[in-house]
């Protein structure tokens, strides 16, 4: 178990380098940079004035070289420094991350008690109005785009209704309405996925002896039944984390929430490409680093697991 | 195994949860402090009463230890009676005592009640204050940073222009009034200003402000500079002399008429250079001003809140509407990208101001009860498009002036502004007293004139409804737009298709629309410039203004042209200056540099309850020193 857990680790190590090789060619192609972003700020800068700038912030060696010291400073654990404020990428971007994960968190609760339930209720109910009901739901909550429905949710409960606040500022109060727009399309994914992997194992031939022992129905679905379907539930709960981070940037927008997505368009609209470049491979090694732990919380689950092996 | 595996996850995310929900009381906090202040005041001024009282009542004690002893002497005296000289004596000391006593407790009952006043005062004054309430303003972005002479963006401005003072304020209308200046005078040649400062003026952090802190603070423009006001005034700046501790003259090495407009901007404020020293690389998080509002906290992604300057005595009531403090007792602002979002917000009351109403909300927030919508004009270069000289085929003046009888206005203010901003006619809005209305009659909306001048100029229609000369070549025009700031980009395409352009629409946004239209030239760029004097529109249109991260974005290069604005740029007569102005006006319309488009107007919506906001002659700056909530 701990060689599979450190295996599983090791393996990060070239996915993330990988990853941050990659986000820094990408910023390489972003049109204009921090120099270009002060002056269009209004700034009157000098062909003079515009070389020091770019010699101070080192834009002006060569790609790899930049690179290069780049990779040097992760390994310190150094992210660089805003071009703007000349605060430490690390700080400004530990400053986000709770918000995003509490935000993030939120959504999954709210993916689960929806999806999960509901998945249950249309397995049971069958090929029932029930069950079309619900998949139709689950389809519609897919298919809507998470910006649009998230508007909705502040016209009807913020502006209409009075219930909860449309911008989203700390406390419980604010956090429902972002964790239910976040949460709504993976619950949908959540509600298919346990209906037809419940299903399945409902067909076993355990149920049919659990059932033969006289366990009630209700039992039988959720004690044998679900257990056994749970399985790939919870793997897919962990990649879902992953999508909920990409979401959370447009959702953080949205609801004008602190977090790391305001951080990246701020940064985006300033071109500060080291802000921009450290909340992104912070995004992406959070991703890999769920990953990592759904991957070990799989070999709890299916000790058959092997690492490399299908 | 299984069931382990399981609890865990979700146990961490009821957890996270459970913690998002516990952080929610925060907000509170800093509110409940300056409640807690004030209350403290009240609880002063009642300790005060309470003296008062207390001294009221010894003086009341004496007076009975007086009258029990005019008693006693009246008693010894009685007892002696026959005629005894000393007894009478006695007696009249006694009654001079008792008089003496009663005066004095009178006055402590005085003084009890003024204490009594006073605390009533107090707590009067503390239920207004609370009444002042906190000001939430609904801003689309972010400062990057809030040190006033490194301010670059409009949104760090906007935040600025509260927590700082400049020397002289434009009001409305372009009216000068004192700012931490209370005199002026502009030599002669234009090219010295002296500046009386106003006395008993304190920074943030309790140091003075006088003319050696003035001083200091230009003298960082002979420094590096990165803020574009300060960037703009380094320009032609030499020195700072002192002449007292509150006189002091700046002096420039080229005529500067406009210097007064120039230094009310609230990116050329005043502020402490020493200060800002010793926070180093801080300085832009933590600004120290002298303005009615304090610097509070910064949470990015979140909000920037300040906190009433309880000092900031000296406000100038003409601009202001008070002389201080101010009556709000915070000023929040809220960053809210989203435009519906913001919107929705002050319809919920989550925020009492918003800028920048996109033009399509303007009606909807119009019919809400409670919400005024309010536009102001932003003098300036009006939304245009150049149409660049430089290249094939505008470069012939016939193709144009083709464009512009090719482009109808009317229908662009009616589709894209919703009839909320009047078309534009020149290259200088009609807000300033320089403007020449002559323009107005130079380019009717006229296609066939436009189809006519473009078959003269040898642009044949094709059967694909789009233009070629005799080589072949497509009659282009590549429209360049800076995303979101030029809507009326599409239309425009449209409307020069009707003609026979081969109309295209390139966008590129924020720091990359300055680099891309300062590297390539195109047809037809967007741009439009805000300013409150008319010699600016120098930056827009001459020669030295062209190239990446410049302005100039029509590449516009006319030594004529040059010659005009430079002289406009440093003529102190204001009558010269004016028809200098007129004939650039009508030199860049005969040359038909420019299409213009409208005139920019900013709306702003706030709630009914806000009031007492001042706004700036740019029309772009709110000043809230003097606004206040009612409950």
């Amino acid at each position: 178990m701990l060689r599979y857990v450190l295996g599983r680790m090791t393996l990060t190590v070239p996915v993330l380098v990988g990853a941050a090789v990659f986000i820094f060619l990408l910023m390489q192609l972003v049109p204009g940079d921090a120099v270009s972003a002060v002056m269009a700020g209004g700034a009157k800068l000098s062909p003079e004035q515009q070389m020091e700038m770019r010699e101070a912030f080192g834009l002006n060696r060569p790609v790899l070289v930049q690179l290069g010291d780049y990779l040097w400073g992760l390994i310190q654990g150094d992210l660089g420094r805003s071009t703007r404020s000349d605060r430490a990428v690390l700080s400004l971007v530990a400053a986000q991350i709770p918000s995003t994960l509490i935000l993030v968190s939120a959504g999954m609760v709210v993916a689960i008690f929806v999806g999960v339930p509901l998945g249950v209720l249309a397995a049971r109910r069958r090929n029932t109005f029930v069950d079309t009901l619900a998949m139709g739901t689950a389809v519609l909550g897919l298919s809507v785009p998470q910006f649009w429905f998230g508007l909705m949710l502040i016209l009807l409960f913020a502006v209409n209704l009075g219930w909860f606040p449309a911008l989203s500022s700390g406390g419980f109060n604010g956090l429902v309405l972002p964790a239910v727009t976040l949460g709504i399309a993976e619950a949908a994914i959540l509600a298919r996925l346990v209906r037809s992997s419940l299903i399945e194992s409902l067909e076993q031939d355990y149920i049919a002896t659990a059932r033969a022992k006289g366990a009630s129905d209700r039992r039988v679905t959720w004690r044998h039944g679900l257990r056994n379907a749970l399985v790939p539930v919870v793997t897919m709960i962990g990649l879902q984390v992953g999508n909920l981070l990409g979401a959370a940037v447009v959702i953080e927008m949205l609801f004008a929430r602190q977090g790391l997505g305001q951080l990246v368009v701020n940064s985006i609209l300033r071109r500060d490409l080291p802000v921009l470049q450290g909340s992104i491979l912070i995004l992406a090694s959070l991703f890999v680093v769920i990953n990592v732990i759904v991957d070990i919380l799989y070999k709890v689950l299916d000790p058959r697991v092997k690492l490399g092996a299908a | 195994m299984k069931r382990l595996a399981r609890r865990p996850l979700i146990a961490v995310l009821v957890v996270l949860t459970m913690l998002a929900a516990a952080c929610g009381g925060e907000d509170t906090t800093a509110a409940d402090d300056a409640a807690a202040q004030a209350e403290a005041q009240a609880a002063a001024a009642q300790a005060e009463a309470q003296a008062a009282q207390a001294e009221a009542d010894d003086a009341a004690a004496a007076l009975a230890q007086a009258q029990a002893d005019l008693e006693a002497a009246r008693q010894a005296a009685t007892e002696a009676m026959e005629g005894d000289e000393a007894a009478q004596a006695a007696l009249a000391e006694a009654e001079a005592a008792q008089d003496e006593a009663e005066m004095a407790a009178e006055e402590a009952m005085m003084a009890a009640d003024e204490a009594q006043m006073t605390a009533e005062e107090a707590q009067m004054q503390v239920e207004e204050l609370m009444g002042g309430g906190t000001i939430v303003f609904g801003t689309n972005q972010e400062p990057s940073q809030l040190d006033a002479f490194a301010a670059t963006t409009v949104n760090d401005q906007a935040v600025v222009a509260q927590i700082y003072e400049t020397l002289v304020i434009l009001g409305q209308g372009m009216q000068v009034h004192p700012g931490l200046a209370t005199t002026w005078s502009l030599g002669s040649d234009a090219m010295s200003v002296r500046f009386g400062l106003r006395e008993g003026v304190t920074f943030h952090n309790g140091d003075p402000f006088n003319a050696q802190v003035v001083k200091e603070h230009f003298d960082r423009l002979k420094g590096e500079v990165s803020g574009s006001q300060s960037a703009l005034l380094a320009t032609h700046y030499q020195d700072t002399e002192v002449i007292d501790d509150y006189t002091v003259e700046l002096s420039f090495s080229a005529p500067v008429p406009d210097i007064l407009i120039d230094l009310a901007a609230p990116g050329a404020a005043i502020t402490n250079a020493a200060a800002v020293e010793a926070l180093g690389a801080d300085a832009g998080q933590m600004p120290i001003g002298t303005g009615p509002f304090i610097f509070e906290e910064w949470v990015e992604g979140s909000h920037i809140s300040l906190l009433r300057n309880p000092d900031w005595t000296w406000g100038e009531f003409s601009f202001y509407g008070t002389t201080g403090p101010a009556r709000a007792e915070r000023l929040v602002f809220r960053f809210i990208p989203d435009d519906q979002t913001r919107t929705a917000a002050l319809s919920t009351g989550e925020i009492d101001f918003l800028d920048l109403v996109p033009f399509q909300n303007i009606a909807p927030l119009e019919e809400i009860d409670g919400i005024t919508v309010e536009g102001f004009s932003l003098p300036g270069l009006p939304q245009v498009n150049y149409i660049s000289p430089q290249i094939s085929p505008t470069s012939d003046i016939r193709v144009r002036q083709a464009i512009l009888h090719a482009v109808d206005q009317d229908e662009i203010v009616k589709l894209v502004f919703f009839g909320k901003a009047p078309r534009a006619y020149g290259p200088l809005s009609s807000d300033f007293a320089e403007y020449d209305p002559i323009v107005e009659t130079y380019y009717p909306y006229d296609p066939e004139l436009s189809a006519q001048l473009l078959d003269g100029a040898g642009w044949t229609l094709g059967d694909d409804g789009i233009r070629r000369n005799a080589g072949g070549e497509t009659l282009q025009a590549r429209i360049i737009e800076n995303r979101s700031w030029n809507p009326w980009v599409t239309l425009l395409q449209d409307q020069l298709r009707e003609v026979g352009f081969d109309a295209e629409v390139i966008t590129l946004e924020g720091g990359g629309y300055f680099q891309g239209t300062g590297e390539t030239i195109y047809e037809l760029a967007s741009m439009g410039d805000v300013f409150a004097s008319p010699a600016s529109l120098r930056r827009d249109f001459h020669s030295s203004s062209i190239g990446p991260g410049n302005i100039n974005v029509g590449h516009i290069n006319d030594p004529d042209l040059d010659a005009l604005l430079d002289a406009a740029s440093v003529e102190t007569n204001l009558g010269a200056r004016a028809e200098i102005m007129s004939e650039v006006q009508r030199y860049i319309m005969d040359q038909a540099y420019i299409v213009p488009i409208i005139e920019l107007h900013f709306f702003t919506a706030f709630s009914n309850d806000l009031s007492g906001f001042a706004v700036d002659g740019t029309g772009f700056y709110k000043y809230f020193g003097g606004a206040s909530l009612s409950q």
